[in-house]
């Protein structure tokens, strides 16, 4: 009996549905208007993938920031429990999940059962975060997954606050308008390197245990995915759809309360 | 520094407000407790409009300063800290107080408490302090900010040295400074303390004690017959009252309504968590607490850093020796002012002693001192009792800072992974 998961964030919506265990639609929408209708349309859409209608589903479970206005949707859910449960479905041996999102990023400890040990979250401030990267793109005038791609040329990190989001931009202007100026793929690393030392230092608080694993957006940033790994002092478990964990685990758990 | 003008018009408004709650909960009683509460906050408000209008004398008062003292003498106290703010809180005049402090000069950074404190006599809300008396204890914003408040009134001040720790030198050394209050006292209203009175103060507020162990040993109970809200005012009540016979009635009150709801294995709504309540929660949100157990079933049953009384040992010949042992004993004064090691094995024990299943920990963004103990704490709760902890980052007096909405989302994510907890332990 198909089920869905609809994970509705500050900036996307991400839909995945589930039919014998398996996944069998999935979709991730840029959430312009208002909720609900944001949220219908990405479940349309990844219905549509699955050839299925929305009679067809059992059990819509929301999560997310938006979840409370998804009135077709049979049970909410926070994102923690769907975080947990997604990456323990894609990775089971995952322990610390780092969730870097559009406006909040959150460190999860995960246990064997896809249950959530501990959690620590970052959400009173810009750095650390989606916005930030989006607002140092602008600054150095280049897309987001070209920044990605640029940071890999570096030759090492320079030297960018992980304090302050405003402290961060400051100091990236001045790179710019150095004599000489910082090589673009050098302050591009130490953007990612100062959202990953915060990051990191926030999972720290918690403690790390292997495996790490990375999800939400910004973990589709190449680079910053590599700064995390250069923080944590391991390899990180990136899934193929990092956006997708939180949606995973609320189709799972979906799965779990009535659907098969 | 610019003259203050005397506006006692909110404290009018504020005291109106109260009225009229107190009556509608006379009318319409709930509990007990609750009708206690607003009759003594009622009380204060008004002892102090009535002190300024019959030109009594009133004493500004820092925090954890033995009102027992006041009461002896018959003087009327207005608590810095607490006493000054009520009325923001009762009409919700967080941005102009705010506003006014920022205005003085005080960054955003500090203490919400102070600030709002120091906003409220700014522009003049609090009656006028005829003298002010404070005490280096808890924090550095509670050992500055008398002084501020009597430069800003330009009236007389005496600062209390309290010692970090509570050996019988320090002990005696506090009570010699509390020896020093009373002269202070008693040259600036002319009255003499009759020091048998303050004996059998003393001794009335030994009972007080009493009761609030009982409180604590209530707390225990399976299910717990603790309102939530009730948390809070108790932290008030103590504060203003503590030591005085209206602290007593209070506390018998609320030690009753309890003792009968554990009696019949009852208590407020279905208890499905149990949790500790660590530093003081937002009071400008009393709804979350009421939200918290009604909807959601979790019941603040520890509050180790507010209501977990130390031994208090009493010396019936020597009263000035037993309220400075008080000062240690009581639950902010040996939690929050000594090393941070008590407040930590003040977590662990009240966790095993009340059973709680989770700890949630208020973080006032504003206060470096409580902030400061997150980590030992919530450390120790996961390696001792095996309970997690949620940070809720928050303001205690400034709702702009984080809203409600915030808090809500991130204690719902926190009882969620609690109840899986539950099933797969």
């Amino acid at each position: 009996m198909p089920v869905a998961g609809i994970d509705v964030g500050s900036q996307t919506t991400k839909v995945v549905i589930l039919g014998d265990g398996q996944v069998v639609g999935q979709s991730v929408i840029v959430s312009a208007e208002e909720t609900e209708i944001g949220a219908r349309k990405a479940l349309d859409e990844a219905l549509k993938q699955a050839g299925l209608a929305i009679t067809d589903l059992t059990v819509i479970v929301a999560t997310g920031v938006g979840r409370k206005d998804v009135s077709f949707a049979t049970r909410q859910k926070t994102s923690l429990s769907c975080l947990a449960k997604g990456i323990n479905r894609l990775a089971p041996s995952v322990r610390t999940l780092i969730d870097v999102g559009a406006e909040t990023s959150t460190v999860i400890r995960v246990n064997e059962k896809g249950g959530v040990d501990d959690s620590i979250g970052h959400d009173r401030c810009a750095s650390g975060t989606g916005v930030f990267l989006e607002s140092m793109a602008k600054l150095m005038q280049m897309p987001l997954p070209e920044m990605g791609r640029e940071s890999l040329k570096a030759q090492k990190r320079a030297e960018v606050s992980s304090m302050c989001a405003i402290f961060a931009e400051q100091e990236v202007i001045s790179h710019v308008h150095r004599v000489p100026p910082t090589p673009k793929p050098d302050i591009i690393a130490g953007i990612h390197g100062s959202m990953a030392v915060r990051i990191v230092g926030l999972a720290k608080r918690i403690g790390i245990k292997p495996e790490v694993a990375l999800c939400g957006g910004v973990a589709q940033n190449v680079g910053f995915a590599k700064v995390v790994e250069e923080e944590v002092k391991q390899k990180v478990v990136i899934p193929e759809n990092p956006q997708l964990v939180a949606a995973l685990g609320a189709a799972r758990i979906a799965q779990e309360e009535g659907g098969k | 520094m610019a003259t203050i003008v005397q506006d006692l018009t909110r404290l009018e408004k504020a005291v109106d407000i109260l009225d009229a709650i107190y009556r509608h909960r006379k009318r319409n009683p709930s509990t007990g407790s609750d009708e206690a509460y607003y009759e003594l906050m009622l009380d204060y408000n008004r002892r102090l409009l009535k002190a300024r209008t019959n030109g009594e004398p009133i004493v500004g008062w820092g925090l954890l300063i033995p009102n027992e003292i006041l009461h002896a003498m018959d003087l009327i106290p207005l608590h810095l800290e607490v006493g000054s703010s009520m009325p923001v809180s009762i009409l919700k005049s967080y941005e102009e107080t705010m506003a006014a402090a920022k205005s003085f000069g005080l960054p955003v950074e500090l203490c919400s408490a102070h600030r709002t404190m120091v906003g409220v006599h700014r522009l003049g809300w609090a009656p006028r302090p005829d003298f002010v008396v404070w005490c280096s204890t808890i924090c550095e914003s509670c050992a500055k900010s008398g002084g501020l408040i009597s430069e800003m009134w330009n009236v007389p001040r005496f600062f209390l040295d309290r010692p970090f720790l509570d050996t019988d030198e320090q002990i005696a050394y506090f009570a010699d400074e509390l020896g020093d209050l009373i002269a202070f006292l008693e040259k600036q209203t002319g009255k003499k303390l009759d020091r048998d009175r303050l004996k059998e103060v003393v001794a009335e507020s030994y009972q007080c004690y009493q009761i609030q162990k009982e409180i604590q040993a209530l707390r225990c109970r399976i299910p717990a017959p603790v309102y939530n809200k009730v948390v809070v005012q108790n932290i008030l009540v103590e504060w203003l009252y503590g030591g005085t016979p209206k602290a007593t009635y209070y506390f018998k009150i609320v030690r009753d309504e309890m003792k009968a709801m554990a009696d019949k294995g009852q208590s407020p709504a279905s208890e499905k968590f149990r949790l500790l309540t660590i530093c003081p929660p937002p009071l400008h949100s009393w709804k979350l607490m009421d939200w918290l157990q009604n909807e959601k079933g979790a019941v603040l049953v520890g509050n180790p850093l507010d209501g977990r009384w130390q031994k208090w040992e009493i010396d019936p010949a020597n009263p000035l020796i037993s309220l400075s042992r008080k000062v240690y004993a009581e639950p902010h004064g040996y939690t929050m002012h000594g090393p941070v090691e008590r407040a930590v094995s003040a977590c662990v024990q009240d966790a095993l002693d009340v059973k709680a299943e989770g700890a949630i920990f208020w973080a006032a963004l504003t206060c470096p001192q409580g902030c400061a103990m997150i980590k030992p704490i919530r450390d120790a709760l996961k390696e001792k009792v095996d309970i997690p902890t949620l940070i809720v980052n928050m303001d205690v007096y400034d709702p702009s800072l984080v809203p409600e909405s915030e808090m809500k989302e991130k204690l719902e994510g926190f009882l969620e992974t609690l109840e899986e907890r539950k099933l797969t332990l």
